[in-house]
């Protein structure tokens, strides 16, 4: 499963353009490409504020 | 570093008045000509509606300096406060300064937000805000101590040159016993020699046994600063409660500090770890969306990207405590231990370095091409210690550097250095040569405006293309955010009273990402909103991290996400708690609506403040070049074809890049009419009547600016 299907199936994700996956960030634009590991601990970053 | 020196030749004792809800209201003027110390109350009418910060800044500098007073006047003032919130220990970003005054770099106020304890430790020894005017006819040192309750102002000769030992220095003179008492304020030699010097607010790291600073950066106060002679500013304080403020309400002040820095605490870890990193977890991020400036801000993005971001940086930051004000719970003002230059005077010794935050690994590290994390750390070394501002330094030589690269200057005007982006040594031998005033540097430290007509007047270059490259607006260089494909983002730099800082409106994600504003009208209702409530935090001393950088975990779920709702009522309810007046969120956005717009007045009294003014640089807006279009090829033939309509067939790259800019910029405008409509102004973006008198600033002074500009 990548982040992408991840997303696909929770409801209302629409600000999370940015994900912690085991420590590690993933911006939106790596989301289809990157597989989600077993026993992940993934983390979704509510809104990227900046500055 | 010697013995300090230090001659005292004025004292004043005062009465220290007493902190009440948060204010003393008392100020102090210091007139270094003369070393005239005057304490006057503040009035009612000025308190309610000026709230404090950078509302008080601006009242009192308005009243000091005429329509035609330059930066390097004796009248320019240089303002201090620290607002009512500011200096609540454990509320998270609590203890901020704010500086005002005229600006090197812009001719108009500039406002710069800045952690550590001279803030607090100033209102506690019994001034809401200091102004400071005048210029001494030697190097001076101004003691504010309120402990002994006194002001002195001492002649000062050999002290470090330096802001790093300058600092520490002072410290140990003013307080060898507890250090933690003193919070000094320092520029450096490259603040004597540019303008774009910034200040240095130093605090006591009592867990590492140092002294630390954080800056206030923007637009060249530490420039005013060393044009007055003012080698440091330093405030004495005892302890710190919450009590401190005298809150209205007590046990309402520990409820919201609590429920904060509690959630903080438990979410910081889940979400951008700025207690482990600070904001270089932005580095990947702006890489990974395109926003990372990169060569002069050509590109947006850059494949090493990732070694000068958090997973570096992470290793690097010595482990402990990193808060700029007691008990911050985002703790992001990190530092890296035994750090050795490998140039300049510090070469081969061991220091500490503050930093860097991400504004200074992308202007100092991607802009320039330069993708290693040690350089970066020396480049922020040396800034601080010469009081240069790591933005406008970054900002600036990425301009450098792109001219040279197109031939506009040569080895025979920068002494020598090839300055292709990537030259580390050539960047850090500039910012040598800039605090000393000599050679090439002497120039780059002028800032991008002045370079422009410099490099156009005596080498020659072409001036079109500079202003299209050239980042900045208002004189300001732009903070390190690609903005090409968020149109908001272009107001929030082109709209910013002081120029480009992201401080105003950081929008790129709501526009760009999550198009969260898809008309003219929601972008100008977030250019209205976002403005004012960030402008709050510099009227209470207060950092706007917290609100908006760890959100709750049901933030998604309610009606307003981007503008974090939860949050803005607690920071209504610390308000209400420590001033005793009761205050809505909405109260909020009046406050600031009110110092927002006397601002804006204020640049047009200084001959600035039109629409005129809120231009950009094109490369702010779409693609320059032909290698920057081809760059992102795919994108703008997308957007040619699909959004504007056109064939694009029988076009060349550098008929299409002209297409986009006429779209582009043409839509800028739109949005500035928006704007302007929005916050009750002109299209010529001066603030009408109705809206001062709907603000309460309709006073004769403000109505007179006004008038002198056609607004009757």
């Amino acid at each position: 499963m990548t982040i992408a299907d991840l997303l696909k199936q929770m409801p209302d994700v629409r600000f999370c353009s940015v994900v912690r996956l085991n420590g590690k960030l993933v911006s939106s634009p790596r989301f289809q490409e990157t597989r989600i590991p077993d026993n992940a601990v993934i983390y979704l970053l509510p809104l990227v504020a900046g500055g | 570093m010697g013995p300090v020196k230090l001659n005292e030749v004025k004292t004043v004792s005062y009465d220290r008045a007493e902190v009440i809800k948060g204010y003393t209201d008392r100020s102090l003027h210091i007139n270094l000509t003369g070393n005239d110390i005057r304490i006057d109350a503040i009035d009612a009418a000025v308190k309610d509606k000026f709230i404090g910060g950078k509302g008080y800044d601006l009242w009192f500098m308005w009243q000091a300096v005429q329509g035609a007073t330059k930066w390097n006047d004796p009248e320019n003032a240089l303002c201090i406060s620290a607002g009512p919130l500011g200096g609540t220990p454990g509320y998270p970003g609590g203890g901020k300064s704010i500086v005002t005054t005229i600006s090197p770099l812009t001719g108009a106020p500039i406002d710069s937000n800045v952690g550590g304890y001279f803030g607090p430790y100033k209102k506690f020894s019994g001034f809401d805000v200091i102004t400071l005017t005048g210029k001494a006819d030697q190097d001076i040192v101004i003691l504010i101590d309120g402990i002994e309750s006194r002001i002195k102002i001492f002649n000062a000769a050999d002290l470090p040159d330096n802001a790093y030992d300058l600092s520490e220095a002072l410290t140990r003179y003013f307080d060898e016993e507890k250090p933690v008492n003193i919070s000094v304020v320092t520029a450096g030699p490259g603040a004597e020699n540019t303008y774009f010097g910034c200040l240095n607010f130093s605090w006591y790291d009592a867990g590492r046994k140092r002294v630390r600073y954080k800056q206030a950066g923007r637009g060249g106060t530490g420039t005013v600063l060393a044009d007055k002679r003012i080698k440091a500013v330093v405030a004495r304080y005892g302890a710190v409660s919450m009590k401190s403020n005298q809150p209205a309400d007590l046990e309402a002040l520990k409820t919201v500090t609590k429920t904060h820095a509690k959630e903080i605490h438990e979410l910081d870890g889940k979400q951008n770890r700025m207690a482990l990193v600070g904001t270089t977890h932005l580095v990947p991020i702006m890489n990974d969306h395109d926003c990372l400036p990169t060569h002069n801000f050509k590109f947006g993005s850059h494949p090493e990207a990732a070694v000068i971001g958090e997973d570096v940086y992470e290793h690097i930051f010595d482990k402990g405590f990193d808060g700029c004000w007691r008990g911050c719970a985002v703790a992001c003002a990190h530092g890296v231990k035994d750090f050795s230059p490998f140039t300049g005077p510090f070469k081969g010794t061991r220091v500490f370095v503050d930093g860097p935050e991400y504004e200074t690994v992308a202007g100092c590290g991607s802009n320039l091409g330069i993708f290693d994390a040690h350089t970066i750390l020396e480049i922020n070394f040396y800034c601080d210690a010469y009081g240069l501002d790591t933005i406008s330094v970054g900002t600036s030589i990425g301009f450098v550097m792109e001219c040279f690269e197109n031939g506009l200057i040569t080895t025979e005007h920068t002494g020598g250095l090839e300055l292709n982006f990537g030259n580390r040594y050539g960047t850090l031998e500039l910012i040598h040569q800039m605090a000393k005033g000599e050679g090439f540097g002497a120039i780059v430290g002028k800032g991008i405006r002045q370079m422009k007509q410099i490099f156009a007047d005596k080498f020659n270059a072409d001036p079109g293309f500079m202003q299209d490259i050239g980042m900045e607006s208002k004189g300001l260089e732009f903070s390190e955010y690609i903005t090409k494909e968020s149109l908001a983002q272009q107001g929030g730099y082109g709209l910013a009273l002081k120029g480009p800082q992201h401080d105003e409106a950081w929008l790129i994600f709501l526009d760009m990402v999550h198009n969260f504003m898809p008309t003219f009208e929601n972008k100008a209702e977030a250019l209205h909103w976002f403005p004012m409530f960030r402008t709050w935090f510099s009227l209470c001393g207060l950092c706007k991290l917290p609100w908006n950088d760890i959100v709750p975990e049901d933030n998604k779920d309610t009606k307003e996400p981007a503008k974090v709702m939860k949050h803005v009522q607690w920071y209504a309810d610390f308000f209400s708690a420590v001033t005793g007046r009761e205050t809505t969120p909405d109260d909020l956005i009046a406050m600031s609506e009110a110092v927002y717009n006397f601002q804006r007045v204020f640049n047009l009294k200084m001959g600035y403040g039109t629409r005129e003014h809120d231009t950009l640089p094109y490369r702010a807006m779409g693609p320059v070049t032909v290698e920057e279009y081809d760059s992102r090829r795919d994108r703008y033939d997308t957007q040619l074809t699909d959004t504007y309509g056109m064939d694009i067939s029988g076009m060349d790259t550098a008929a299409k890049v002209a297409a986009l800019r006429k779209e582009r910029e043409s839509q800028y405008e739109q949005l500035k009419d928006a704007v302007y409509d929005r916050r009750g102004w002109t299209r010529n973006g001066i603030p009408t009547k109705e809206t001062v008198q709907r603000l309460g600033i309709d006073f004769p002074e403000v109505l007179e600016v006004l008038a002198e500009n056609g607004i009757q």
